[in-house]
């Protein structure tokens, strides 16, 4: 589902936190946003998300320019501080499909896939109050993508995992989106990561779009010296 | 002592005598209180729910009062539902005054405030972040209500059997709305205070004790309940 984001301000006691003209993404890629620690990266996605709203301006979704209401079902966020629900795995992972009133037999067979995608199945049936960080983080990754969106926001869904389970998880999110079609837009700081993962980058700061572009572009030839300073890990914060 | 002792072994013989006028006083005692913290629920779950985690004017100020109420004197609240419903009060029409119905309303004035505050103070740091999650996964209002009762089952039973442990042992307002008529509105507490003034302690111990076995199985549900 492509978004388009227009005119948007928003600002948390008084202090503008985003403020971005215009800013696309395009349907069906994969887009990786990146930007320093309050840069705005997240309260950016909640907008998108219809978590928060903003004081001026607006967000567009898909080719007839829908408002976030007609769309809601189709997409979901993973939160940077994601929640998991005080039940099992297996319950976690049902839940959006529960609220979407998804058929049972479909149900099982989503979460099973996912469990299984994320390496999930030996703990389906514990409470999640037992799992270690990675397995909490991996849970919620399971239950977003179960839901299949057409719009899927990932806020540093992999910042607590190790080297190997994240190495893991880029490849379900890129084969989920080769397949399924889905537009991603992932927030991350790692710089290697994005290089990895990224079709369109954009770069984010004090809330401005600093510099935005295919991949190639952006990470070999960029245009902004802040964006050179960024991914040379020369801006210090 | 000996006035002790004697009041004891009458006591258990009442008690294992089936004695029908004990057995109703409890049963009346275990069903108003229960029925006050039904509807208490009904009203106190959401209210909490909302007053936690909405922003609205002068709401700091409905937060003290909930607050000051959960402490509220159980006589004050009978005072103020006798003087409503007496017979020249603004509900005196309804003539439930003196009538297990006059101390449900005095029981639920009285634990509405408990149950409110627990469940406030409950879903006032993560409810929030309850209610993100659940608005992202695509939960519809109503399926949002539920989510959040779910999560925050804990505290929110323990809000229920505080409120029916205090409507179970209060005798100020249950006394004065009700009215302590044998066989309609004799309840525990209040038989306690007649029995004891009249110089029957057999009953008196008999459901004095009664009521303790009681509270000793609210408080081990309300461990459970809370996993301790
Ligand atoms: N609910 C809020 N109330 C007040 N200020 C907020 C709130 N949420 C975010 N902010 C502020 O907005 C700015 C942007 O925050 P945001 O979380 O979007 O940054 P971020 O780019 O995601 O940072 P990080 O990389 O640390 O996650 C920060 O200065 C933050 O303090
Ligand atoms: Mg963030």
């Amino acid at each position: 589902m492509r978004v388009q984001v227009l005119d948007l301000i928003k600002e948390y006691d008084g202090v503008r936190v985003v403020d971005i003209e215009g800013l696309f993404f395009e349907e069906g890629r994969f887009h990786v946003l990146m930007g320093p620690n309050g840069s705005g990266k997240s309260t950016l996605l909640e907008i998108i998300a219809g978590l928060t709203k903003p004081e001026v301006g607006r967000v567009l979704y898909g080719d007839r320019q829908n408002d976030f209401a007609s769309v809601r079902k189709r997409i979901t966020l993973v939160m940077q501080r994601s929640y998991l629900f005080n039940t099992s795995v297996y319950n976690n992972i049902a839940s959006g499909m529960n609220y979407r009133g998804i058929n049972k037999s479909i149900l099982r067979e989503r979460v099973l896939k996912w469990a299984e995608a994320l390496d999930l199945n030996l703990l389906l049936y514990r409470n999640v109050k037992t799992l270690s960080g990675g397995e909490r983080q991996r849970v919620a990754l399971a239950r977003a993508l179960a839901l299949e969106p057409d719009l899927l926001l990932l806020d540093e869904s992999t910042a607590n995992l190790d080297p190997e389970s994240i190495i893991i998880i880029e490849k379900v999110l890129k084969d989920f989106q080769r397949e399924s079609g889905t537009t991603i837009i992932f927030v991350t700081h790692n710089v290697f990561q994005a290089k990895r993962l990224a079709e369109s980058a954009c770069l984010l700061m004090k809330g401005s779009v600093i510099e935005e572009g295919e991949s190639k572009e952006f990470f070999n030839n960029p245009h902004s010296e802040l964006t050179r300073g960024f991914l040379g890990g020369e801006i210090v914060y | 002592m000996e006035n002790i002792l004697q009041g004891f072994q009458g006591a258990l013989s009442l008690i294992f005598s089936g004695n029908r006028e004990v057995y109703s006083i409890i049963g009346l005692s275990l069903s108003v209180s229960f029925i006050s913290v039904v509807i208490s629920m009904v009203i106190s779950v959401p209210a909490g729910i909302v007053i936690g985690m909405k922003e609205f004017p002068l709401r700091k100020a409905v937060i003290m009062i909930i607050n000051t109420l959960m402490g509220l004197p159980p006589v004050i609240a009978g005072l103020f539902v006798y003087l409503f419903l007496s017979r020249s009060g603004p509900l005196g029409y309804l003539g439930i005054l003196h009538s297990p119905k006059a101390m449900i309303i005095a029981q639920v004035l009285l634990i509405v405030p408990i149950i409110t505050g627990i469940t406030m103070a409950a879903v006032k740091d993560r409810g929030t972040l309850v209610k993100n999650t659940a608005y992202t996964l695509g939960a519809e209002r109503m399926q949002m209500l539920w989510i959040l009762i779910k999560e925050f089952r804990t505290s929110i039973g323990s809000s229920l059997i505080a409120g029916y442990g205090r409507a179970i042992s209060e005798v100020g307002a249950v006394m004065l709305v009700g009215g302590n008529i044998k066989g309609y509105t004799r309840v525990m507490t209040t038989a306690i205070v007649l029995e004891t003034n009249m110089g029957n302690f057999d009953q008196a111990i008999a459901i004095g004790i009664v009521l303790l076995i009681l509270f000793f199985l609210i408080n081990i549900i309300l461990q459970r309940v809370q996993g301790a």
